[in-house]
C-alpha cells in the first residue's frame, strides 16, 4: 500500500482504533507515568482529532495544546514562571539580528538559569523545574537552529520555529532534546494516511519496546552482588546493555507523536543490536545525536584538518568529537538532573567508545579507497561476517556499557573477575546465548542485503503489514492485564511488567536507603529515575544523594552538618551536630527531661518537612498538651532526632556510643523495624567492600572466622555467614542494653511496623523476646497504620517510607503508647 | 549538465555503494535514506571538488546539497558558475 493508492475509511479507522487501544494500554500499564505520558498522549490524540478540520490553522494550534499541557503539569504560578522563562528565550532566539548579540543574550539567559539551578538557596529550590524545562527545550536545539539560521536562504514561518521548540513530547521525555531543525521544518505535511500510520507505528513499537525493557528489567537483570561465574558476568553485562531499550522505546513514542502532530522527523534508531562496526553503531544510536555532532563540529573540524590529509582529518575530528560528545552529555545532565558529573567511568567509557569508532571510521576509508568497482553478490560467507561483526560489537558495547553502569572501576574489575568461575553448565550457557545471538542478526543482515531482491515484496509491504502483529499484541497485552487483575497464574508473573515498578535490587536499594552513588549515567535506563523529575517519589534516594557523606568508621555514611535542601516543596534540613533536628545544646537544660532517638530512615523524616516528622510531632504534643513531671518537678521533652538514612542496629550502636553521654541523655529511644537480617548481610558487605576499618571486635571476629572477603557476592556473604545476621543483631541489643546500664541511660526499644509489610509478627516475637532476655522495654506501636492503604500512607508508589498521613498516624500512636507506659520513663504525664 | 549526473551517478555507484546492484537513480536519496554514510559524504565531496575544481564549505555538506544526484549536479554547477 503507497500514498498514491486510495484508502479505505475502514483502514483509517483501524488505526484510529488501535491509537485509541494504545492510550488504554499507557494509562493501564502505567507506561511512562512518571513522565505524563498519558496527558501529552491524550493531548495529541485530541489534536489529530481536530487537525482534519482546521488544518489551516492546525501549526498555529500546536503551541496552544503544549501550553494547554504545561498549564496542566505545572499549574497557578509555576506555569507563570515558565511562560515567562519561554517567552524571554524564544525572544532572544527566534528573531533576526546580529548574530553575537544573540549568543552573548543566550549566553547571560543560560548562565542565570543556571545559577538559579545550583545556587544553594531554598528560594530558588521552588522555581527548579523552570531552568529544567527550559534546559529540555532549548539546551541543543538552541544550537542546532542558530546554526541553520546563519546559513539558510529559506524563508521559515515564525510558526514552524516556534513549533521547533515547543514540542509537546518534551513535556513528557525531558531526554528528547535534538531534532535538526531543517529537517523538522522540511518533515511538515497535511493529514495524510502515510503519516497516520507511520505515527500510530512508532508508537506501537515504542509501547512493546519499553514492555520488553520492564521483562528484562524484572526477570533478567540482577544485582551486581549475585554475579558468580561467567554466565553471571554474561547475563549482567548484556541484559544491563539491553535495557537502553527503555530510552529507545520512549524515544519511538516521541517520534511518533511528533509525526502525528504533522512533522514526520526521521527515525531515531535503527537496530542497534545489530550493528556490524563500531562506526556502523555510531551511525544507527541516536541519529539525531550524530547528525548534530557531525553537522555542528565533525565537518567544520574535517575541513580544518583536511589539508593535512584525511586519515589525520579522520582521527583528529573523530576523536574530538567524541570529547565533546562526553562534554555534552554531561552538559545535557546538567540541565536535566542539575549537576555535572566529571566520572573516570565516563572518560573512559567515551575515550574507548572514541577510539573504536575512529579505527572503524579509518577502516572504511581505506575500503572505501581500494574498492574495486565491480558488482558484489551477496554470498554467505560476507553474511557470516557480518553476524560476527554485530556479535563483536554487541559483546565490546556490552562490556563498555557495564563500565558505565558499575558503581566504580573497582566493583566493575571485580565483577569481570568472576568470569573466571567456569563450569561446563556456565559455559554451555554463554555458548547457547551466542548461537541464539548470531541465528537472529545472521537472518536480519540477510534481509537486510536482500532486500532489494529476495525480500522485496516483504520489504515493499513491510509497513504495511506490520500494523497486524502490532494488534495482535496489543489484544494479548489487555488480555494479560485482565488475567493480573483476575490473579490468574501467568498473570501475577505479568504485574512487574505491568505496573512501573522496580525491580528487586533497586527495590531494595530504596528500602535501605542506600542510594548513596551520586547520578548514574544508565539511571534513566532503570525505572530509578523515573521520578527523578518528581522528586518527592524517590525522596529516599534523593536526599541520601544530596544530604549523605561517606565516612570510612563502622558508621558508613553521616548527614552533612548545616545542609539543607528542598525536594519540590518539601525542605529537609541538617542542624549544626548533623542531625535532621533543630538545634540542641550538648548541655542539657536545667529541668529537661532528654531523649535521644536511634533510627534508621522512617525516623529521619524522608517523606515529609521539617518539624512534620513523627518525632519532632510527639516532642511538640507532648510539651505543648500535656504537664510533664519527674520526681515531682515540672520538667520539658526534649527528643533528639539522631537517626540517620540506612542505620542498621551496628550502626546505632556506635551512634549512641558516640552522642548518648556527650548529649547527657536520660533515655534512648530505639527502633526497630523488619527485616534486619538481610539487611546486616547488606551492612557488612558494604563496610567490607568500602574498605571501612571494622573497629568492632564482635564483628571483626565474625568476618575473621566465616573467612569473608571484599570481593564475596552478597549470595556468598550470606551462605558464609549463616545465622550470624542474627547473632549480630542480638549483639548490637545487647552492647546497646549493656552501655545504657552503665552510663545509667534507660533504653526503650520501639517496635514499628513497615508501612510496605506492617503484619510481621515473627520480627515483633523476636524482638520482645530479647528485649526480655537484655531487660529493656519494648513499646509495640503494632496495628499503628489502622486499616490505611500503603499507597495512602508512602511517599510514592515506589518509596514506602511514611508520608505526612503515616508520619501523623505514628506520632498519634507513639504519644499515645508514651502516655500509656509513662511509669517506663519514670515520668507523670497529664493532660493540661 | 548531463555530464555532472552521468558521472557523479558512476563515482557513488562503484565507488560508495556496498550494493553495487542497488537501481540508483538520479533522484534516489542518498543521505536521508542512509544509503551514504558521512564518511562516504566527505568522499564524495573530495571527489567533486578535485573533480570540478570548487570548493565545499562545511555547512554546505548536507541533504539539501547533497541526497541525490540531481542536487548534487544542481549545486556543483552553481559553484562553477
Amino acid at each position: 500500500m503507497n500514498n498514491n493508492q486510495p484508502i479505505s475509511r475502514l483502514h483509517q479507522f483501524l488505526y484510529y482504533f488501535i491509537l485509541f487501544l494504545s492510550g488504554f494500554i499507557i494509562y493501564q500499564f502505567q507506561i511512562e507515568k512518571s513522565f505524563n505520558l498519558l496527558s501529552v498522549y491524550t493531548t495529541v490524540l485530541l489534536f489529530i482529532c481536530i487537525r482534519p478540520f482546521s488544518e489551516k490553522y492546525a501549526k498555529s494550534l500546536l503551541p496552544l495544546f503544549f501550553l494547554a499541557v504545561l498549564f496542566y503539569l505545572y499549574p497557578g504560578m509555576k506555569f507563570l514562571y515558565i511562560i515567562s522563562a519561554l517567552a524571554i528565550l524564544l525572544g532572544i532566539i527566534i528573531p533576526t539580528y546580529n548574530f553575537r548579540i544573540k549568543i552573548s543574550l543566550l549566553l547571560v539567559a543560560g548562565f542565570i538559569l543556571s545559577f538559579i539551578y545550583v545556587f544553594p538557596n531554598t528560594a530558588f529550590e521552588q522555581i527548579r523545574y523552570v531552568p529544567f524545562l527550559m534546559g529540555s527545550l532549548f539546551m541543543f536545539r538552541s544550537i542546532s537552529f542558530i546554526h541553520e539560521m546563519r546559513f539558510t536562504k529559506k524563508e521559515i514561518s515564525t510558526i514552524d520555529k516556534i513549533n521547533y521548540f515547543l514540542l509537546l513530547p518534551n513535556l513528557s521525555m525531558p531526554l528528547f532534546p535534538i531534532v535538526d531543525f531543517k529537517d523538522f521544518v522540511a518533515s511538515y505535511a497535511a493529514p495524510n494516511f502515510r503519516q497516520l500510520r507511520r505515527g500510530t507505528l512508532f508508537i506501537c513499537r515504542g509501547i512493546i519496546q519499553l514492555l520488553v525493557y520492564r521483562f528484562i528489567y524484572h526477570y533478567i537483570v540482577s544485582p551486581i552482588s549475585g554475579v558468580e561465574n561467567i554466565a553471571d558476568v554474561a547475563l549482567y553485562v548484556t541484559s544491563n546493555f539491553l535495557i537502553v531499550l527503555r530510552v529507545i522505546g520512549a524515544f519511538h513514542i516521541c517520534i511518533g507523536l511528533i509525526t502525528l502532530c504533522g512533522y514526520s522527523i526521521p527515525d531515531l534508531f535503527n537496530n542497534i543490536f545489530f550493528a556490524h562496526g563500531f562506526s556502523d553503531l555510531w551511525r544507527r544510536t541516536n541519529i539525531y545525536w550524530k547528525e548534530f555532532i557531525t553537522k555542528i563540529f565533525y565537518f567544520p573540524l574535517y575541513f580544518n584538518l583536511k589539508k593535512r590529509g584525511e586519515y589525520v582529518a579522520i582521527t583528529i575530528s573523530t576523536l574530538i568529537c567524541f570529547a565533546i560528545t562526553w562534554f555534552l552529555h554531561n552538559y545535557q545532565w546538567f540541565w536535566i538532573k542539575g549537576s555535572f558529573p566529571v566520572q573516570i567511568k565516563d572518560l573512559i567509557f567515551w575515550g574507548i567508545f572514541g577510539i573504536l569508532v575512529t579505527m572503524s571510521s579509518l577502516w572504511q576509508q581505506r575500503k572505501l579507497v581500494h574498492k574495486e568497482s565491480h558488482k558484489q553478490e551477496v554470498k554467505n560467507s560476507q553474511l557470516i561476517q557480518l553476524s560476527l561483526g554485530s556479535l563483536l560489537v554487541f559483546v565490546s558495547m556490552s562490556i563498555l556499557w557495564s563500565i558505565w553502569i558499575a558503581p566504580d572501576l573497582h566493583a566493575w574489575i571485580q565483577l569481570l573477575a568472576h568470569a573466571k568461575n567456569i563450569s561446563v553448565r556456565s559455559i554451555g550457557l554463554v555458548g547457547c546465548w551466542i548461537v541464539a545471538y548470531l541465528i537472529v542478526v545472521y537472518m536480519y543482515h540477510s534481509y537486510q542485503k536482500n532486500k532489494n531482491t529476495r525480500y522485496k515484496y516483504i520489504a515493499t509491504h513491510l509497513e504495511s503489514i506490520s500494523i497486524y502483529p502490532y494488534l495482535a499484541v496489543i489484544i494479548a497485552l489487555l488480555l494479560a492485564q485482565v488475567f493480573s487483575q483476575k490473579k490468574i497464574q501467568y498473570g501475577l508473573l505479568l504485574k512487574p511488567i505491568i505496573t512501573e515498578k522496580l525491580n528487586k535490587a533497586d527495590q531494595e536499594n530504596v528500602d535501605n536507603g542506600y542510594y548513596t552513588n551520586l547520578i548514574s549515567t544508565n539511571d534513566y535506563c532503570t525505572q530509578v529515575w523515573s521520578s527523578d523529575l518528581n522528586k518527592d517519589k524517590k525522596r529516599t534516594k534523593y536526599i541520601n544523594q544530596n544530604i549523605t557523606l561517606m565516612t570510612n568508621d563502622m558508621m558508613l555514611c553521616k548527614y552533612i552538618p548545616n545542609k539543607k535542601i528542598a525536594v519540590d516543596n518539601i525542605i529537609y534540613s541538617i542542624n549544626s551536630a548533623g542531625f535532621h533536628d533543630i538545634e540542641y545544646a550538648q548541655n542539657k537544660p536545667l529541668n529537661t527531661y532528654r531523649i535521644i532517638v536511634l533510627g534508621g530512615s522512617y525516623e529521619s523524616g524522608n517523606g515529609v518537612n521539617d518539624n512534620e516528622d513523627f518525632i519532632t510531632l510527639v516532642e511538640n504534643n507532648l510539651n505543648k498538651n500535656y504537664r510533664i513531671e519527674k520526681n515531682g518537678q515540672p520538667v520539658k521533652v526534649e527528643i533528639i532526632n539522631m537517626a540517620i538514612n540506612g542505620y542498621m542496629l551496628l550502626q546505632r550502636v556506635y551512634q549512641y556510643k558516640k552522642y548518648a553521654t556527650l548529649y547527657e541523655a536520660d533515655a534512648a529511644l530505639l527502633f526497630l523495624h523488619s527485616n534486619y537480617n538481610q539487611r546486616m548481610i547488606n551492612y557488612v558487605a558494604r563496610l567490607l567492600y568500602n574498605n571501612n576499618s571494622v573497629e568492632d571486635p564482635y564483628l571483626s571476629a565474625i568476618i575473621k572466622n566465616k573467612q569473608l572477603k571484599k570481593s564475596d557476592t552478597e549470595a556468598t556473604l550470606k551462605s558464609k555467614m549463616g545465622f550470624a545476621p542474627d547473632s549480630l543483631n542480638a549483639y548490637s541489643l545487647r552492647s546497646l542494653a549493656t552501655m545504657s546500664k552503665q552510663d545509667s541511660i534507660l533504653l526503650v526499644g520501639v517496635f514499628l511496623p513497615a508501612v510496605k509489610d506492617p503484619i510481621n509478627s515473627s520480627d515483633l516475637q523476636n524482638f520482645m523476646q530479647l528485649s526480655k532476655q537484655y531487660q529493656f522495654p519494648l513499646l509495640n506501636l503494632e496495628n499503628v497504620y489502622g486499616d490505611k492503604k500503603k499507597k495512602d500512607l508512602s511517599i510514592s508508589e515506589i518509596d514506602f517510607h511514611p508520608n505526612k498521613v503515616g508520619n501523623d498516624l505514628i506520632a498519634k500512636k507513639l504519644e499515645e503508647t508514651i502516655i500509656l507506659q509513662q511509669d517506663i520513663f519514670n515520668l507523670s504525664i497529664t493532660k493540661k | 549538465m548531463e555530464t555532472i549526473l552521468a558521472e557523479t551517478k558512476t563515482y557513488i555507484s562503484t565507488q560508495l555503494l556496498d550494493d553495487t546492484s542497488f537501481p540508483l537513480e538520479y533522484q534516489t536519496a542518498l543521505i536521508s535514506s542512509g544509503l551514504i554514510d558521512s564518511i562516504s559524504t566527505l568522499k564524495l565531496v573530495d571527489y567533486l571538488e578535485k573533480k570540478y575544481h570548487i570548493e565545499f564549505m562545511p555547512h554546505e555538506v548536507d541533504k539539501d546539497h547533497l541526497d541525490s544526484i540531481e542536487l548534487i549536479a544542481a549545486f556543483v554547477q552553481s559553484k562553477m558558475k
